[in-house]
């Protein structure tokens, strides 16, 4: 990916760490009320339909923004905004994390090698809820389709002849050259 | 509680029918033949509960099925949006990720008029109202929306926002702009402003 599409999206996070997709951004600061936190990292670890919860892993920082375009000009998708929430290695490795990328519907292969999903007991996720209450933890800022930062990712990811924006593309250069980036 | 007596489409024949049966809010309780009542959820809330899970073209026969109930009995206004809220509730209380997607989904096809939902939105969970919110949205019902830039939590007044910004129109940015200049409004609020105009 060229340089000037780079995304500082969690700059005070060093790679590699995990985002999730989640609802909001201001909830996690509504009145700074620790019990209104609490309810809130349980709702970004709601699990799927199939009682997992998604995640992609992120080795460099520049790499969040193709998840973005993945997720967000999925066919099957089309949302409209995104916030992703990043949480750290240590904090799931202990669990039961699972390297999924057949159990992921996106059309981007290079975002489906990358997929995970984490399986939480009821008193696991109060764990986590926990740890990222004591860390503070926060979503990244809402990132919105029709704007001109994610119009130039969409761009860089077309040129890439990127799955996700053309279904079947042929020239997915990740599957030419290989799932990279760089 | 205020309960009522329900007919049901199901005949005398099928005793799993809900012929007869006393309402609980969500609920029926069947009068059964052997004196054991059995709980049976509302058939908005089932049809909804059925949607939630389906997934595919599933979903296409599933909301199908979502409609019928809400119609069934919904001669009157009041009991037709009653149902649609109930169903959007319903998705939404459930554990899954893309619930308010799926309840944006419901109340933008069951129904033309979400502005009429909107006059529920302060006595409407925040969940519901969010939803409520999105669905406005997509309709580009700015003066609705207009009603609920200075209220609620941080949450929803975010919800709010971006259902603005999504509509995308001179009026909608003038609004937005306006709300960034305004020193009543919250300092997060404003600078949540100032990026979304950064973007």
């Amino acid at each position: 990916m060229p340089s000037d599409q780079s995304t500082d999206y969690f700059p005070s996070l060093e790679p590699p760490y995990f985002v999730v997709e989640v609802e909001g951004r201001l909830d996690f600061i509504d009145n700074d009320v620790s019990v209104r936190r609490l309810a809130i990292y349980g709702d970004a670890l709601a699990p799927g339909t199939d009682g997992k919860l998604s995640l992609f892993r992120v080795e460099h920082s520049h790499e969040t923004a193709q998840i973005m375009v993945a997720l967000m000009f999925n066919q099957k998708r089309q949302r409209s905004r995104i916030y992703l929430f990043p949480i750290l290695p240590n904090e799931i490795e202990h669990l039961s994390l699972a390297h999924t990328p057949d159990n992921c519907d996106l059309d981007c292969k290079w975002a489906k090698q990358r997929h995970w999903d984490l399986v939480l007991s009821d008193t696991e996720r109060q764990t986590l809820t926990n740890t990222l209450l004591a860390a503070r933890r926060e979503p990244g800022n809402v990132i919105k389709r029709d704007k001109p930062k994610m119009r130039g990712y969409r761009a860089a990811a077309e040129a890439r002849g990127c799955m996700t924006i053309e279904p079947g593309s042929q020239r997915c250069r990740c599957e030419t050259e290989g799932i990279t980036l760089d | 509680m205020k309960s009522e007596i329900r007919y049901s489409f199901f005949s005398a024949e099928n005793p799993a029918g809900t012929a007869g049966s006393v309402r609980f809010g969500d609920y029926y309780v069947p009068r059964s033949s052997t004196g054991v009542n059995r709980l049976t959820p509302d058939p908005v809330v089932r049809a909804a509960t059925e949607y939630r899970k389906a997934i595919g073209l599933g979903k296409i026969r599933a909301f199908e099925l979502l409609k019928q109930a809400v119609l069934m009995d919904a001669a009157h206004p009041e009991v037709f949006f009653r149902n649609v809220r109930n169903a959007a509730q319903s998705i939404l209380s459930a554990d899954y990720r893309d619930r308010y997607e799926d309840a944006v989904q419901v109340l933008l096809l069951l129904t033309q008029d979400v502005k009429r939902l909107a006059d529920g939105i302060p006595d409407a969970s925040e969940e519901m109202s969010r939803a409520i919110v999105r669905a406005l949205g997509r309709r580009k019902e700015l003066s609705t929306l207009r009603r609920f830039v200075s209220t609620g939590s941080l949450g929803f007044r975010e919800e709010v926002i971006n259902a603005i910004d999504e509509i995308d129109s001179f009026e909608a940015r003038e609004l937005l702009l306006s709300l960034q200049s305004d020193p009543d409004q919250p300092e997060v609020i404003r600078n949540f402003l100032a990026e979304l105009a950064q973007q």
